[in-house]
């Protein structure tokens, strides 16, 4: 019996561990094999042209007034043809940061619109006299998801795109961002361009962590693109989407652990035609935002795998479902082993080396993702690059394990509140 | 053993790709360096007014540390001004001579043979060297994807006719290059509307397809429609929409009928096509067959017939006012759509609201454009109404559903 369950447990950890190497493999060799290279630059002509799309850019934002208005006036700077960018200010109240009310010259004006989405209350719409291309809305509370549909609610154009207030990007960005969507204006519903969160001045142990997961990202939606492996959206992301889309599949949810990923799961599901709604990968970063720390960082796995968890039955992303079961593997393959060893079934060396097969593995596929991240913006020289470089076994040590109750808490959620464990109420 | 000798295996990749990072890293540091110290030398005030000759002698030493195909790179881009260019340039000339940069655009076998064929096409291209014409003939043929697009974009910019030849040429050989070749056919300077014409009738449908599309801006040629006519019944449905959108240029009677029936093609792009087609003709006649294509299934289509009305102008209204009543929802939705954007909604609240006595039957209107979507945002109106109308516009549109928010 003994010998029985001895030989069911090494081989479930020798799939584990085989399936692994095979996946870090594979996505290693990729990023080296396509790594360094820079994507042709789109031609201009292509996406600033008189046929381009118009787009309505939308802002939430909360209590700080400042980076909002350095927002504003960055986007105000895009080199896109046509666009107008709406600003949803939430603070429960009517008063709009007098911040934005002198530099833009806003005014009230008395409004009319069509409620398509329902939405927290409207206090007030302001117009600029100097920028006719602003709007700015002050309304209730009634967080983020809220703030982007009453943004949805006004907009006028064809294709819509929420854009956090932390988000740093060039005057081209939203000219590569819509350029999949030039190319194939009759399928594609959504576009997802990753954003890199990086440091801003020098890098801290805990930010080059962060900054490494931030390039796995960006490596794994480039090759998903290339192998057609299906792809959503990355845990950082901003997303170009078709606005009657949007509408017809009810705007969205407060409730979602991940509205944008909730919304592309539900967009993909709801035609029966997988063709006919086709959500692309943008295939080059947006912009950059600052690494957000440690808590930020757990309550995104949180966030993340919930979302994950949440759509599993109607995700057909073979992406999405590998980001799902790797680190369930992982933790597999490492609780297989230690079990082994305190039993005796193999030896406590071999249990250190399986940490070492662990971080070296992963450190294998992060050094992939630094040489596939190339020559893009903001490269780190030689000395910080080393210093990354040996950076990189220790994620898989010290920085997954704080992740990892992150993602603990989001299947503990999950099971809560939707799985097996969900508690319905008695009449 | 497996997992002791996998762990040592997995750390001896990991060092080594972390060293093909460095060694990548320092190449591209090294680059860099050179590259911006032979810029910062030759646009110096000391060396910016001197002669070619003398700016290169004073640059050689920093010249001859560099590599071949890092001057290369610097040579081929455009960016860099023109003086600057002409010693990168004439350093490679006397370094090997201008046999070795024609030899390199020529052929290439290895990775970095190819990238030095894209550098020395575009600085032969770029310097109206004799041979130009003859090695991007042979890049169109090289069968490589990267080389095949940069000489087709330097075809595109030359302003030889031979160029428009080798394009065309290019196209009758590859016609699966049909989407990079024809956008620089299009806007080559150079007429080559009578090649066309004879691939009308080519047994390759990608050849009939680009005859078609290349032949829009050729509509004043005499009799080009009816050469165009019988395609719009083509096995192919690339090639039908290619005639909608060039009979959609070239107008006319002729045009218009055929346009007219592939408005019930049985592919939804050719459908889209037609009615985008008949939009820019301004076809107010035939406004009704093509709100027909607003319940049509297909997305593309309903959006194509939208914008269509749209570019007919306010002429389309009563087409669009009997839409509204169509048992359909996309119509209707379609419909409304189109009566926002025309700007005839606004002039309809005004008018009913300004009226002593307002139509029932007029505001129910304006309430079911309302419900089915057509009015988004309206903006300003109240104030535009002037001080009389203005508080009946806003009774008006608090009466047909929209939400108010308000300036005080």
């Amino acid at each position: 019996m003994e010998e029985l369950l001895r030989t069911i447990v090494m081989s479930l950890a020798g799939a584990s561990m085989a399936s692994l190497a095979a996946l870090v493999l594979l996505v290693t060799v990729g990023a080296v094999w396509f790594g360094g290279r820079r994507d042709l630059p789109a031609d201009p002509d292509e996406t600033t042209s008189r046929f381009s799309k118009p787009v309505s850019l939308i802002v939430p934002f909360g209590p700080d007034p400042v980076q909002a208005a350095d927002t504003v006036r960055s986007l105000l700077e895009l080199s896109y043809p046509e666009f107008e960018v709406i600003v949803v200010y939430e603070n429960g109240g009517e008063t709009t940061p007098r911040a934005l009310l002198e530099e833009w010259h806003l005014e009230a004006k008395e409004y009319f619109y069509r409620r398509s989405l329902a939405t927290a209350q409207v206090a007030r719409i302001y117009r600029s006299r100097v920028e006719p291309r602003l709007l700015v809305v002050a309304k209730a509370h009634g967080g983020p998801a809220d703030a982007v549909n009453c943004g949805i609610n006004l907009a006028r154009f064809q294709y819509v795109a929420a854009v956090a207030t932390d988000i740093r990007f060039d005057k081209d960005a939203l000219a590569r961002a819509m350029l999949p969507v030039v190319r194939n204006p009759a399928n594609v519903v959504a576009v997802s361009h990753h954003v890199e969160r990086r440091p801003v001045r020098g890098v801290s142990a805990l930010e080059a962590f962060e900054w490494f997961a931030s390039m796995r990202a960006l490596l794994f939606e480039r090759l998903s693109s290339r192998c057609r492996a299906g792809w959503l959206k990355a845990a950082d992301a901003m997303v170009v989407w078709r606005r009657d889309a949007l509408v017809a599949a009810g705007g969205f949810s407060s409730r979602a652990a991940d509205p944008d990923f909730d919304m592309m799961v539900r967009l993909q599901t709801r035609s029966s035609d997988a063709s006919a709604l086709h959500v692309a990968a943008g295939g080059q970063p947006f912009g950059w935002r600052p690494a957000g720390g440690l808590r930020w960082a757990r309550a995104s796995a949180t966030s993340r795998q919930l979302a994950m968890l949440q759509s599993a039955t109607r995700n057909r992303s073979f992406a999405s479902a590998l980001e799902l079961l790797a680190p369930f593997v992982q933790a597999l393959w490492l609780l297989l082993m230690t079990a082994s060893a305190l039993v005796g079934w193999i030896r406590p060396l071999d249990l250190l080396a399986v940490g070492v097969l662990l971080s070296f593995g992963s450190a294998l596929l992060t050094t992939g993702a630094l040489i596939a991240r190339g020559s893009a913006p903001d490269a780190p020289d030689r000395a910080m690059l080393a210093r990354l470089l040996l950076l990189t076994p220790l994620d898989m040590l010290l920085y997954r394990p704080a992740l990892a109750r992150g993602r603990a808490a989001g299947v503990w959620t999950w099971l809560r509140t939707s799985g097996p464990l969900r508690i319905i109420p008695s009449d | 053993m497996l997992l002791l000798y996998s762990s040592v295996a997995a750390a001896c990749a990991w060092a080594l790709v972390a060293l093909h990072a460095v060694a990548i890293q320092r190449r591209r540091e090294n680059a860099a360096a050179a590259r911006s110290g032979v810029l910062g030398e030759l646009q110096s005030e000391e060396l910016r007014h001197l002669a070619t000759n003398e700016r290169l002698a004073r640059t050689r030493p920093r010249l001859e540390a560099m590599s071949r195909e890092l001057v290369m790179e610097l040579a081929a881009d455009r960016s860099i001004p023109e003086p600057v260019t002409e010693v990168l340039v004439q350093h490679l000339i006397n370094d090997r001579g201008d046999n070795r940069l024609i030899s390199d655009a020529s052929a290439h076998r290895t990775a970095r043979e190819r990238w030095r064929r894209m550098a020395a096409l575009q600085i032969l291209a770029h310097r109206d060297h004799p041979s130009t014409i003859e090695l991007l003939a042979a890049a169109v043929e090289s069968g490589d994807a990267e080389v095949t697009a940069v000489a087709l974009f330097l075809l595109g910019q030359c302003a030889d006719a031979r160029a428009a030849d080798v394009l065309f040429d290019g196209l009758m050989r590859r016609p699966d290059l049909g989407p990079k070749i024809a956008p620089h056919l299009d806007r080559s300077p150079h007429s080559i509307a009578h090649r066309l014409r004879g691939l009308l009738s080519d047994a390759n449908p990608e050849l009939r397809l680009w005859a078609a599309t290349l032949l829009a801006k050729y509509g004043h040629i005499e009799g080009l429609d009816r050469e165009l006519v019988p395609l719009a019944d083509d096995a192919d449905p690339r090639v039908r929409k290619a005639v909608a959108h060039a009979l959609g240029r070239i107008g006319g009677g002729v045009a218009v009928d055929r346009l007219r029936c592939l408005l019930s093609d049985s592919c939804s792009f050719v459908r889209a096509q037609a009615a985008r087609a008949l939009g820019e003709l301004e076809r107010v006649d035939l406004a009704a067959e093509v709100a027909n294509l607003l319940g049509d299934e297909n997305w593309w289509v309903r959006q194509a017939a939208k914008e269509s009305l749209q570019l007919m102008g306010p002429d389309v209204w009563p087409v669009v006012m009997r839409c509204l009543e169509h048992r359909d929802r996309f119509v209707r939705n379609g419909a409304a759509e189109v009566f926002q954007n025309l700007g005839v909604l606004d002039s309809l609240i005004v008018m009913e609201a300004a009226s002593d006595n307002p139509s029932r039957g007029k505001i129910d209107l304006l309430r079911r454009i309302a419900a089915a979507g057509g009015v988004g945002f309206t903006e300003s109106l109240v104030e535009r109404a002037g001080p009389v109308v203005g508080p009946r516009v806003r009774l008006l549109l608090e009466t047909i559903g929209l939400e108010h928010v308000g300036a005080c």
